[in-house]
């Protein structure tokens, strides 16, 4: 090869798909002549400064989200040709654990909320629409779970100090729909009518209709089509990271979210999982795609606790319809739970005013004036004379400036009281009056 | 999960996208200058591939019809937006909520191509896209020539001329 074909050839040098004669042509002219072995390091250099220094490489999720897509739309097209042999209940669950197979390829991966990972949100979307068809076909459940709270208290209360407290929820998606929800010292029930609340320790029992919410945050549970669609819009909030991996026949699903409320007084930090740093670890079966495992943990700095985990559920076993109903001691009667609160004494005042009065009318016996504020005093029941009598004739020591925390809708009124035992109670009473006639009630705290 | 009647399986069709994704979302990022729309992209030429293709394998050139595919794609994007190169990128990264790393990893991309979109946008289009075909998509001189439907000969010459006005240009503003 002479130097003008090798000018003119030079340029072959850099494609991918040179063939060996004009390689070894070109090479052995560069290596003799001096002008060309020149010409041909100048366009290398030049050809490497417009190499990207970096790689960018398809998003991860990229090839999973196309196989899903086209799973989903294969399975629209042949349910809707498909009319022979197959129930619809089967023909959901097939292509359920047909989309899993696809899932089985997922390694882990990061939904954040940012116009980059687009495609990423989009799979997910796509598999939490999955998995809430699958929910509609369950009859019955049964989940035990242990949460850290205390026995007695309301069902959103938890806190890393309490113990583990066994939960047992039943619930029958037949119509009409029954449920129950039982922590040992309190429990819930909806007879497909009316919803019951029953607290042997205070002898309580509050009946409502089906428009209250006496399970609080579990409630989330009782509705497991729901718990993908809330956490789907959690995750979009700034702050939430959703995680998603399979391991062992399991899609393992892990949201972490920031504590929402006011935290400037941090007295309800941690005492609810809304009110916490948390991470909630969902575990799905892939192949029924249905609820199979929860662990919530509270994240305090580089410290965890395990605050909720669900040790079993169930499927579409036969409940015995007395177990949607809760039969009271005798003497005690179902009271209408009372939103319509009216009290006079109880309007247009600061919540500390409310503290004075409430423990005022302890320290005089003026129970009607404690009734007024917590039903719970109205009553007289053996528990509600026995609490009465606790607290009758106390002395009020400390009225403290009352403090908004977390996402309570009232506030905290602390104090300080001497017992007629004389035992000191310090504590935060909790007043609200978010209700129509802005009346104040005694929420708890004493 | 496959199509019926020894059609071409999800399977298979996953094999060409683990094959081809990569080159081919660079290949749309560098046209798009945008994370978000390149991954849109590439996703709906993969659908419309294997709709419409009852057998793969029976697709004369593969890696041909998917650049193709994307390079019309990215015309279309154009069109539509009416946006520029990085423009979109731009934007993206100064709105968006990205965490550090990821908005760290981006940004260093974003100057990577930029810095090349710079030096290739003193060449005639028909010299820079020459040259992006072959160093940042990698593609042969007879694979470009037919994803623009030109001769090899005049591939190579636009490619060579291209290299040339650099080289010059780099002389002179030494």
């Amino acid at each position: 090869m002479d130097f003008n074909e090798c000018k003119l050839e030079m340029v072959n040098l850099f494609d991918k798909d040179i063939d060996h004669k004009s390689l070894t042509g070109l090479l052995e002219h560069i290596q003799h002549c001096p002008d060309c072995a020149n010409e041909y390091r100048e366009m290398e250099k030049i050809l490497s400064g417009l190499k990207p220094k970096t790689q960018l490489n398809a998003p991860i999720l990229l090839k999973q989200n196309i196989i899903i897509q086209l799973s989903k739309m294969e399975e629209m097209k042949n349910s809707t040709s498909r009319t022979f042999g197959i129930s619809s209940k089967v023909r959901k669950i097939l292509s359920i654990a047909a989309l899993l197979a696809v899932v089985l390829i997922i390694t882990p991966f990061v939904v954040k909320n940012d116009a980059f990972m687009n495609g990423t949100a989009k799979a997910a979307d796509i598999f939490i629409t999955s998995s809430i068809e699958a929910t509609h076909l369950i009859k019955s459940m049964i989940i035990k779970l242990k949460v850290r709270t205390i026995s007695d208290d309301s069902f959103a209360l938890v806190g890393t100090e309490y113990p583990m407290v066994d939960h047992t929820i039943w619930k029958s998606f037949e119509n009409p729909v029954k449920w129950r929800v039982d922590k040992g010292d309190r429990v819930a029930a909806f007879d497909g009518n009316s919803q019951y609340l029953w607290l042997p320790k205070t002898e309580e029992g509050i009946k409502a209709g089906p428009e209250i919410n006496f399970t609080e945050w579990l409630q989330i549970l009782l509705n497991p089509a729901n718990i993908l669609s809330q956490e789907q819009k959690l995750t979009k909030e700034r702050g939430s990271k959703l995680t998603m991996n399979e391991k062992n026949g399991l899609l393992n699903l892990t949201i972490t979210s920031k504590a929402r409320g006011n935290f400037i007084n941090d007295y309800c930090k941690n005492k609810s999982i809304e009110e916490s740093d948390n991470r909630r670890e969902y575990t799905f079966d892939n192949v029924t795609k249905l609820l199979k495992g929860l662990k919530i943990y509270i994240l305090d700095g580089k410290k965890e606790t395990l605050i909720v985990e669900i040790t079993s559920i169930e499927y579409d076993l036969k409940l015995d319809p007395s177990r949607f109903v809760i039969n009271l001691p005798v003497g005690v009667e179902w009271k209408e739970y009372n939103q319509n609160f009216t009290s006079e004494t109880f309007r247009n005042i600061t919540s500390q005013r409310v503290a004075e009065l409430f423990f005022g009318g302890m320290a005089r016996d003026d129970w009607k004036l404690v009734g007024e504020a917590c039903d719970f005093f109205s009553s007289t029941s053996e528990k509600a004379r026995s609490v009465k009598n606790q607290f009758s004739g106390l002395k009020v020591i400390k009225i403290g400036e009352p403090f908004k925390s977390g996402l309570y809708p009232g506030e905290f009124v602390p104090y300080e009281i001497r017992l007629k035992t004389g035992e000191l109670v310090k504590h935060n009473l909790a007043v609200r009056n978010d209700n129509p006639n802005k009346t104040w009630i005694v929420d708890g705290g004493y | 999960m496959g199509k019926a009647n020894g059609h071409s399986t999800l399977k298979e069709l996953g094999e060409v996208i683990t094959e081809f994704q990569d080159q081919l979302f660079r290949f749309a990022f560098f046209r798009t200058g945008s994370f978000a729309d390149s991954q849109d992209i590439v996703q709906e030429v993969f659908i419309k591939f294997y709709q419409e293709n009852s057998h793969l394998s029976s697709v004369k050139n593969i890696k041909f019809y998917l650049f193709k595919s994307i390079s019309n794609a990215c015309v279309d994007y154009h069109r539509k937006t009416r946006k520029l190169k990085f423009e979109v990128l731009d934007k993206l990264i100064q709105t968006s909520d990205l965490q550090e790393a990821d908005a760290l990893q981006n940004l260093i991309h974003r100057e990577e191509y930029n810095r090349i979109e710079e030096l290739l946008n003193e060449l005639p289009n028909e010299q820079s896209e020459a040259i992006s075909l072959r160093v940042l998509d990698n593609l042969s001189f007879a694979e470009i020539a037919a994803i623009l439907d030109v001769p090899v000969t005049t591939v190579k010459s636009r490619f060579k001329y291209g290299i040339d006005k650099l080289k010059t240009k780099i002389v002179n503003s030494k």
